[in-house]
């Protein structure tokens, strides 16, 4: 077995908050030696985002920034500012996430960056690019899924447009710095130069409308609302069993031949997708009957053994201890000077050859200060 | 200008969204994707959102497949296979999303193409993960939403949870094997070890799940819907103006004096026992929303977009897919192309959000229809025009 993909690869990270902090956490499941450099006073804004508060810890920092140092250093001042340069011609990776202007203040812009070190990777999640007109707006995930048109396409039908639960446009700005960065480490490999990388998070948040932007472009008409259901194809949804909902969709007729089969629904009305379509309102109600009076589990059965694709419907702690996810080893454990041993989600990569780092902590503020100096920069830098 | 993967070739037998998420990234990167597709009907992505504005093309395959190459071949025959094992061991990348098994049982999972080609970086997208009980059971996107618990945290506060307008599992599968797959190829650059990699929806969908899963497995109970709310936060979210809906972010008590003095002009409500500081805000949600709903009703859009962006506080206009589309900052980030498809005409696509500075992302080329690139790429891999004809005749491939 050999190291993990990145194993010698050094980070250094500026990124505060979700998108940031979520891309260099990829990048340290991926084994890089990822350095936080957190402001003394307080740090990522995230340490103290509440409700719940975790003895002192906030569930936003403990899960965005696991397997990383924490640096404390001042920014504001001409010695801070050398000690993150000194560190940044070490580093093969910068990541960054302010608002437009405040690197260049700080005497880090890409430019300074790439001239101390011309190896290095520069990457800065901003909100909507670092040039142009709009340069200088900050970026927040909610703003971004109005802006985008995303937030049109989540909701019931002729309800209101609903915000996802998860900051999806944050993870995914954070998965699009991500892979900038990988890729910028890949060209380096064969080129020996690094270079600039931008992922704004109204780019990604755009991207993120996916075929019906295409569609939209297309047609000249906005997509619709549809809730849980397909304006493609029915039976599909949440429907109710004796002790609890579960999702499913059937696709196509092949499909439903299985799952009426399954099922015994024998009705010439829904024999085509067309004529199941039509008929929704009787659809819906001889599909409900049909699963009412069977248990959840003995409905996947049938469903999963006619190959109609089908789950249960779970809060989180329901789906933490289901079988798919003891089966997937999707949790794990890590350690935090305060918290102890606790229980966190485990990166989604699984390789064959380059196995990943265990989970490790996210750090207290300022935790590897002295060892990250004198690691990087030699033991004179603590003195 | 060459992009960052220019020079690398990738086998695609990936369908419908999760792997062709994944590959038209690697597309956007440079690299060149041969999509490897059943020559009766191709990809069943084919078939979705058909619509005459594109000449019966659909508006889920082009906007999927874009910058790829269309090889038709069946590899359920041994001279598909043949040429599969041929392409396989010169190419860099392979990726699938079959279900576990599939590959072996034709003789191309990673064990037998690596034997030709030890570089070769295998990348396998399925539902639960090729070591899972489950193994055999097909993964799809609103299931892996629901079993996740992903669902469950989406939707209204009163209402029931609620699927996401995009497929976010299958996305979230796309871009991990994206990652997966590009830290390989920088370990294959310093090793020549080629790997196999193992992406699941589950899993995918799991760790995008972020605070909220962390809170849960801590304190051991669900977390609540919240809809636009925020569970801490106020106000936050949609609010109707005069015509349409803006959003608003209070993130902290800057904020809130900034919109109080600067962007509705009531400094009051600084010193008010009901709104003055976040606390008393939450105490009092729907008196903050109602006066919030009376303010804003006041004016445009439009009019407090621009009070806000002059304040510095955050707000966007809540708009629809054609209102995005046509908005200044896309067009400000070159964020629609053209293309030209064979059949469709000219098409606007969205392009790639990474912007690079030295290897700048592919300019978009059109979906291919089916078996489009087929003669070039067999071609290319060292058969005549007679072996092609074969091949074609026997509907091998198309």
């Amino acid at each position: 077995m050999s190291a993990a993909p990145l194993a010698g690869v050094r980070v250094v990270d500026f990124t505060r908050v979700v998108a940031g902090p979520f891309s260099t956490q990829t990048l340290a499941d991926l084994g890089a030696d990822v350095i936080k450099i957190e402001h003394p006073e307080g740090g990522d804004d995230t340490r103290g985002y509440r409700p719940p508060d975790l003895h002192g810890l906030a569930p936003f920092f403990i899960a965005l920034n696991r397997g990383k140092r924490s640096v404390a250093l001042d920014l504001s001042g001409g010695e801070g500012r050398a000690t993150a340069m000194a560190l940044v011609r070490e580093a093969d990776v910068l990541v960054e996430n302010f608002s437009t202007g405040v690197m260049d203040r700080f005497g880090l812009s890409r430019t300074d960056c790439l001239e101390a070190n011309p190896r290095l990777v520069y990457v800065s999640t901003s909100a909507y690019g670092r040039t142009g007109t709009l340069a200088a707006r900050a970026g927040y995930d909610p703003v971004v899924q109005a802006e985008s048109g995303f937030l049109s396409l989540t909701g019931p039908e002729g309800g209101e447009p609903v915000r996802t639960g998860v900051p999806m446009i944050d993870v995914t700005t954070g998965m699009t710095a991500a892979q900038a960065a990988l890729a910028g480490l890949f060209r380096r490999a064969r080129t020996g130069l690094g270079g600039f990388f931008e992922a704004p998070l109204f780019d990604t948040g755009f991207a993120m409308t996916a075929h019906a932007a295409v569609a939209c472009l297309a047609a000249g008409t906005d997509p619709t609302r549809h809730g849980n259901e397909s304006d493609y194809a029915q039976p599909t949804g949440l429907y109710e069993t004796m002790d609890g909902p579960i999702l499913l969709s059937v696709a196509d007729d092949k499909a439903w031949a299985r799952f009426a089969a399954a099922l015994d629904i024998r009705d010439p009305r829904f024999a085509t997708n067309a004529a199941r379509l039509a008929n929704q309102p009787d659809l819906r109600r001889a599909v409900g009957a049909a699963l009412a009076p069977l248990s959840r589990a003995e409905a996947l059965d049938r469903l999963h053994a006619a190959d109609i694709p089908a789950g249960a419907l779970r809060g989180f702690s329901e789906a933490f201890s289901s079988p798919e996810v003891e089966a997937g080893g999707n949790l794990g454990e890590s350690v935090n000077p305060v918290l102890g041993r606790f229980p966190s989600v485990r990166s989604p990569f699984r390789f064959s050859r380059s196995p990943l780092p265990d989970n490790a902590g996210p750090p207290a503020l300022g935790q590897h200060t002295r060892e990250v100096l004198a690691e990087w920069l030699g033991p004179e830098a603590v003195r | 200008m060459p992009g960052p993967l220019t020079g690398l070739t990738v086998l695609d037998f990936t369908r419908v969204l999760a792997g062709p998420w994944c590959t038209l990234a690697l597309a956007d990167l440079g690299a060149e994707i041969i999509k490897i597709e059943n020559p009766r009907g191709g990809d069943d992505s084919r078939a979705f959102d058909v619509r005459k504005e594109l000449n019966g093309e659909s508006a889920y395959f082009v906007f999927a497949n874009r910058n790829k190459k269309s090889l038709a071949l069946d590899f359920a025959q041994e001279d598909g296979r043949a040429v599969v094992r041929r392409l396989a061991a010169r190419a860099d990348v392979l990726i699938e999303n079959f279900r576990p098994g599939v590959m072996a049982r034709h003789g191309l999972d990673h064990a037998n193409l690596a034997a030709a080609n030890p570089g070769l970086v295998y990348c396998s997208v399925s539902g639960y993960g090729h070591d899972s009980p489950l193994a055999e059971v097909a993964g799809y996107d609103p299931v892996a939403q629901a079993e996740s618990g992903m669902m469950a945290i989406n939707g209204e506060e009163d209402g029931p949870p609620l699927r996401t307008g995009i497929s976010y599992a299958d996305i979230f599968a796309g871009y991990n094997a994206l990652q997966g797959i590009l830290a390989a190829l920088y370990h294959r650059e310093r090793t020549g070890e080629g790997q196999f990699i193992d992406i699941a929806l589950l899993d995918s969908a799991l760790a995008s799940l972020a605070n909220q899963a962390q809170v849960t497995l801590i304190t051991g109970r669900d977390t609540e819907r919240y809809g636009n709310n925020h569970p801490f936060l106020e106000p936050f979210g949609p609010v109707e103006t005069a015509d349409g809906a803006i959003t608003i972010v209070m993130g902290n008590e800057r904020q809130w004096e900034r919109l109080c003095r600067d962007v509705i002009g009531r400094p009051d409500l600084l010193e008010h026992p009901l709104f003055r500081d976040n606390d008393a805000r939450m105490a009092n949600r729907q008196a903050t929303r109602d006066l919030m709903a009376s303010v804003f009703r006041r004016d445009t859009r439009a009019g407090w977009i621009a009070k806000f962006r002059a304040a510095g506080v955050p707000a966007g206009e809540v708009r629809t897919i054609s209102e995005a589309l046509g908005a200044p900052e896309v067009r400000h980030r070159r964020l629609v192309g053209e293309v030209e498809h064979p059949r469709a005409g000219t098409l606007s696509v969205v392009t790639s959000p990474v912007k690079l500075s030295a290897t700048p992302t592919a300019a978009p080329a059109a979906a291919p229809t089916l078996g489009q690139h087929t003669d070039e790429i067999l071609a290319a891999c060292g058969l005549d025009a007679r072996e092609i004809g074969r091949l074609r005749e026997k509907g091998i491939a198309a």
